[in-house]
């Protein structure tokens, strides 16, 4: 009894449960969870169409904004998609930034800037890379990273220089 | 004969094929040749007698901008600059200019125009609408921008807000710098075609109409010197499409 009972103990709990490969082994059909993607499937956390966030985010997973968001966005190492409905005023760094929705405040990417058709966008972007489809509406100024600015940057703890003079910032 | 010249040379096998020869449209092509070439052969460039021309005719919404070239001359070399750009954003003028390393500032001026007076001009505008239009659309600091890209955009602009908006244009652009206006040349109408201009290289533009809208005030050549009165040098360019580029130096 007392043996049985201190193996009982000293077992790992997750050891109870068996895994995917187990149980299909077994001929159990396991249903996944359903993937949080956007309308163009894009994995990643969500912020739902009803939702409203003010205040600073962090993140570093993939973003997807479909609500509206007012204070900072912050995801160096991670992709931010403003999608359709999404709004956002905020100042935000991310690693990669697809835009179809709205955005009011400055950007820096230290990637791939990507500002779609329906997109529209009132604010300074810094950036490595920059995409503009025709029909988007865009108020401010364009600086891109360049190479050795980046890598320079790098060495500054993550914070990249633009090569050239510091992006000014217009009234918005 | 040139134009014959290049004319042979295109249809002839192993040379340049034509946009419907290789069913694709391509980017403009230059060829150096030198008048006293003979027809068919091999180019060989003589210095003395080079001369530039561009293929325009592979691509019809393309053609050589001699203002943007004049524009692009004038600028400082090996410098940072700050470019303001008037027209729809487009590609092609950012990966141009921050691809040369300026700074690329965009401001859809007709977008502004429609948003703050109503589509195609509405009623004329009050001193106090007027005022906050340009607070809004021009606000950048005195002296800020090396170049200046206005486009066809003036055009459209109320007659009576055409002076302050020229007024803020030479405030904000540096000593030495440049603006790049474009005005509809042909016969009077009751719209003008808009256009998107896009930049290919320093001396090459494409122009793809968009839209037709009756124009807010039409320009002559005299009307046109007196709106860059304010500008130390100022040169006219007739293109092709009846198109008249402006190019003035601050």
């Amino acid at each position: 009894m007392w043996n049985r009972r201190k193996e009982d103990e000293t077992a790992p709990k997750g050891a109870a449960f068996a895994t995917e490969a187990e149980l299909a082994k077994d001929g159990i059909p396991i249903t996944p969870l359903p993937a949080r993607t956007d309308s163009g499937g894009t994995r990643g956390a969500l912020i739902g169409k009803a939702v409203v966030v003010k205040g600073d985010i962090a993140s570093r997973e993939d973003l997807v904004v479909d609500g509206e968001v007012e204070g900072t966005i912050d995801m160096p190492d991670s992709r931010l998609t403003i999608g359709a409905t999404g709004r956002v005023k905020a100042s935000i760094k991310a690693r990669e930034l697809i835009v179809v929705g709205t955005i009011h405040g400055n950007v820096e990417v230290l990637d791939k800037t990507e500002i779609r058709k329906e997109a529209k966008l009132v604010g300074d972007i810094r950036t490595v890379r920059i995409t503009i489809e025709d029909g988007a509406y865009f108020k401010g100024s364009i600086d891109i990273i360049r190479g050795d600015a980046k890598a320079q940057g790098g060495k500054q703890g993550g914070q990249p220089q633009p090569a050239v003079a510091g992006a000014e910032t217009k009234g918005h | 004969l040139i134009s014959e010249r290049i004319r042979g040379w295109l249809s002839s096998p192993g040379t340049l094929k034509t946009k419907a020869q290789s069913g694709r449209v391509e980017e403009p092509r230059r060829t150096e040749i030198s008048p006293l070439m003979p027809g068919g052969s091999t180019p060989q460039p003589t210095p003395a007698y080079r001369t530039e021309i561009v293929l325009s005719d592979l691509e019809p919404a393309q053609h050589p901008s001699r203002g943007l070239d004049q524009l692009f001359q004038a600028l400082p070399a090996g410098e940072t600059l700050s470019v303001l750009d008037l027209g729809e954003i487009n590609q092609s003028n950012v990966g141009y200019i921050t691809g040369l390393g300026h700074r690329h500032t965009s401001e859809d001026l007709l977008a502004a125009l429609d948003e703050a007076f109503g589509p195609g001009g509405g009623a004329e505008p009050d001193a106090e609408r007027a005022h906050k239009f340009l607070n809004e659309a021009l606000d950048f600091p005195d002296g800020h921008f090396d170049a200046v890209f206005v486009w066809d955009v003036l055009q459209l602009v109320p007659p009576t807000l055409v002076p302050a908006i020229m007024d803020r244009l030479l405030a904000i652009t540096r000593p030495g710098g440049s603006l790049l206006a474009v005005f509809h040349g042909g016969p009077r109408r009751a719209t003008i075609p808009l256009h998107s201009f896009r930049i290919i290289d320093g001396r090459t533009l494409r122009v793809i109409q968009k839209d037709q809208r009756p124009p807010a005030q039409l320009f002559n050549n005299r009307s046109l010197e007196e709106l860059f009165s304010g500008w130390r040098a100022t040169k006219f360019f007739l293109t092709r499409d009846h198109l008249r580029e402006v190019v003035c130096r601050r």
